[in-house]
This record gives C-alpha cells, sequence and structure tokens, in this order.
C-alpha cells in the first residue's frame, strides 16, 4: 500500500489528530520541534517526564498542551499519559513523535491517511524504508538486531521496529496499554499491535541524527538492558 | 567440635531464643516467631550434626549435605528474586498511575504571551481546562 493515497488532509481532518510527544530535559530542541509541528497541527500534547532543565518553560512559550509527571517514569509511562490525554480530548487519530528533532514533521502526514482512508489502524514509521540520515554504523547494526528478534519472538515482521514516529486510530490507541515504563515501551507496542489483529502498515520516514541527539539518546549497550527486563517480565508473571 | 561450630551454635540457639521473646513479648507475630525459633534450631542442628543433611541429600541423590542445602539456597533464592521483582513491578505500576491521573488532571496550555488563549493560564499552573469537559479542540 502506498501511504501517499487517499483522502486529502484539510484544516478540520487536522484537528482530529492530536499529536503526541514525551519529553525528558529536551530544552535545546524542544522548541524547534514544537514550532515544526504546530504550524500544521493543531493539537499538541507534550508529556514532560520530570525534566529537571528548562523543557517546561519552552513548551508552555508554545500554544501546545503540556501535562508534567511529578517524578521522572520513563518514555514509555509518558507517551501513555499522552495518549490517554489525547483520547480523552476526543482524539480520532493520534501520533507519536520524539521531542529530540530527529523527527521530519512533514512525514506525519504519510502517517495520518492510511489511517483517515481506513486502510488501517496502526502506521509504523521506518527509516530504513526511508531515510537514515547520519546514522552511525553501530546504531544500525543494532536496529538490524532488533528487528531480527523482535521477528523471531512476536513473529511481526517489520523493517523497523525502534521508531518513535507511529500513527494510529482512536480504536488502535484503544488497543495499547504501555505498562513497560522505560525503553522496553518500543517492544511492547508491538506485540500489543500484534495480538489486537488490527491491521497496521509501514510508512517510509526519514530519520536525521545529529551529535546533539545521538549524546542525548540511548547508548548502545542500553539495549542489553532492555533485553534483560523484556526477559524478566515474561519470567515473572 | 570445629571451630565453626564453636561460633556458629551459639549463633544459631542465640537467634533462636530471640525469635522466641521476640514472638512471646508479642513483638513480632507469635506464629512468625515460632517459625523462625524453629529454622534457627534447624540450622544449628544441620551445624551441629553434619550427617543428617547428608543422609537428606542422600535422599535425593546428592552426594554430601552441604550441597544439598546449597541447591536448596540457590532454588529459593531464585524464588526469592522473582518475586521481589514483580513486586516491586507491581509497586512501578502504582507509582505511574498515580504519577499519570496527576499529570492528567492538570492539563496546561501554553502561548505566546500576547495571544495566550482563552484558557491558557501558564503561570499559575493551574488546570487550565478539565480534561474531559470538551471533546472537540479549542483553538490556540
Amino acid at each position: 500500500m502506498r501511504a501517499d493515497d487517499g483522502p486529502r488532509i484539510g484544516p478540520d481532518l487536522r484537528r482530529e489528530v492530536w499529536i503526541v510527544v514525551a519529553a525528558y530535559n529536551e530544552a535545546g530542541r524542544i522548541g524547534d520541534v514544537l514550532d515544526g509541528l504546530l504550524g500544521r497541527w493543531p493539537n499538541v500534547v507534550v508529556v514532560d517526564d520530570a525534566s529537571t532543565d528548562p523543557t517546561v518553560e519552552e513548551v508552555r512559550r508554545r500554544p501546545a498542551w503540556l501535562l508534567r509527571h511529578f517524578v521522572n517514569l520513563g518514555q514509555g509511562a509518558a507517551l501513555q499519559t499522552g495518549l490517554d490525554f489525547a483520547l480523552r480530548r476526543g482524539a480520532a487519530y493520534l501520533v507519536t513523535f520524539d521531542a529530540d528533532g530527529q523527527h521530519r514533521p512533514e512525514d506525519i502526514d504519510a502517517l495520518v491517511t492510511p489511517l483517515v482512508s481506513g486502510s488501517c489502524d496502526f502506521t509504523l514509521g521506518s527509516r530504513f524504508l526511508g531515510e537514515a540520515v547520519g546514522i552511525p554504523a553501530t546504531r544500525k547494526a543494532l536496529l538490524k538486531l532488533a528487528i531480527f528478534f523482535t521477528r523471531v519472538f512476536s513473529g511481526v515482521r517489520l523493517t523497523d521496529t525502534h521508531n518513535g514516529l507511529r500513527g494510529m486510530t482512536r480504536r488502535g490507541a484503544g488497543a495499547l496499554r504501555i505498562t513497560l515504563n522505560r525503553m522496553e515501551h518500543a517492544s511492547q507496542i508491538l506485540e500489543q499491535i500484534h495480538s489486537s489483529r488490527l491491521r497496521y502498515a509501514e510508512v517510509p520516514v526519514a530519520v536525521t541524527y545529529s551529535a546533539d541527539s545521538l549524546a542525548k539518546g540511548q547508548p548502545s549497550h542500553a539495549a542489553l538492558k532492555v533485553a534483560a527486563r523484556l526477559f524478566l517480565e515474561k519470567v515473572s508473571r | 567440635m570445629t571451630l565453626f561450630q564453636w561460633f556458629a551454635l551459639p549463633l544459631f540457639i542465640g537467634s533462636a531464643v530471640v525469635s522466641l521473646v521476640l514472638s512471646l513479648r508479642g513483638t513480632v507475630r507469635r506464629r512468625a516467631g515460632i517459625l523462625w525459633s524453629l529454622l534457627w534450631l534447624l540450622a544449628a542442628v544441620a551445624v551441629f550434626r553434619p550427617d543428617l543433611t547428608t543422609r537428606l541429600g542422600n535422599l535425593f541423590g546428592i552426594g554430601r549435605g552441604v550441597d544439598f542445602i546449597i541447591y536448596l539456597n540457590l532454588i529459593a533464592g531464585f524464588y526469592v528474586t522473582l518475586s521481589l521483582y514483580a513486586r516491586s513491578r507491581r509497586l512501578e505500576t502504582i507509582v505511574t498511575e498515580l504519577v499519570r491521573q496527576q499529570a492528567l488532571s492538570r492539563p496546561e496550555r501554553g502561548g505566546p504571551p500576547e495571544n495566550p488563549g482563552p484558557e491558557a493560564d501558564p503561570k499559575s499552573g493551574r488546570p487550565a481546562v478539565a480534561p474531559e469537559a470538551v471533546p472537540g479542540t479549542p483553538r490556540p
């Protein structure tokens, strides 16, 4: 399925879309990210995960919604809070978008279009169908490994399993319940999409790596911790 | 008696007595105190008569009594670790839900200073609009 067919996204439709941004210590980047989003999408909700830098002040200067966790819980928890809020506000379509500027706001149209045309309930951004600008070789290898493990353990065949840019319908968001608060949520979301039996599609998107986002982002060895927690989660219940 | 017995036996028997006294005084629950003093006495017996644990081990096909006890300990340790992990996950779920509900009950709407929007009150941090109030979307 091509992502760019289907209905054109007019202003009325844009109001039905909610962009969920989980932010933790992103004061240096969140401003640009929000400026890029708010120009086209009126409903942006930022969940501040108890940042210790002026992230909150940056958000307050812009016409975005702001929710604040009073203790740091993790990106997975912040996303779930944002999804809950958007659903309460009556969102018809929801998009998750990273706060560090690695995604392009222009890619959201391609994520929303298939949802609006009803061809699926989840759209998943793929940097390997699209572009991964400036991706370091080790990061690429790690992501490919994650794709392989996802294929083996959850049976989901994707070209990019750890992309923060996702779209979903209201029904799709209702089928998700992120309980893994930290970085394991990416795997959990895929598992829940799989077990919901709702349809999903991958959409090519661009992910840009900057020295800044790499320094802020997860170090590669964090993947081991994630794998260990996913294993513990399986054996402890 | 070996050196180890000289120092383990008084320790274990003392612990058994303390547990018993505490449970009789009502400082700890009676059943728990009695259970603990029994456990300490069992440990004392195992130290005083290692051959008994060896006979027990042999019943399970394990040569030495010490090995038998180490294996039991490993199994118990694994079980305790997992149940502690499960408990901390339950606590984490509760904390998450508390923090989430608090965040959801106080949404803020930001905006440029010249046009803060009808319902925005970014400075006070008080709830700008009840989250369930409007199912649609107010314009900025």
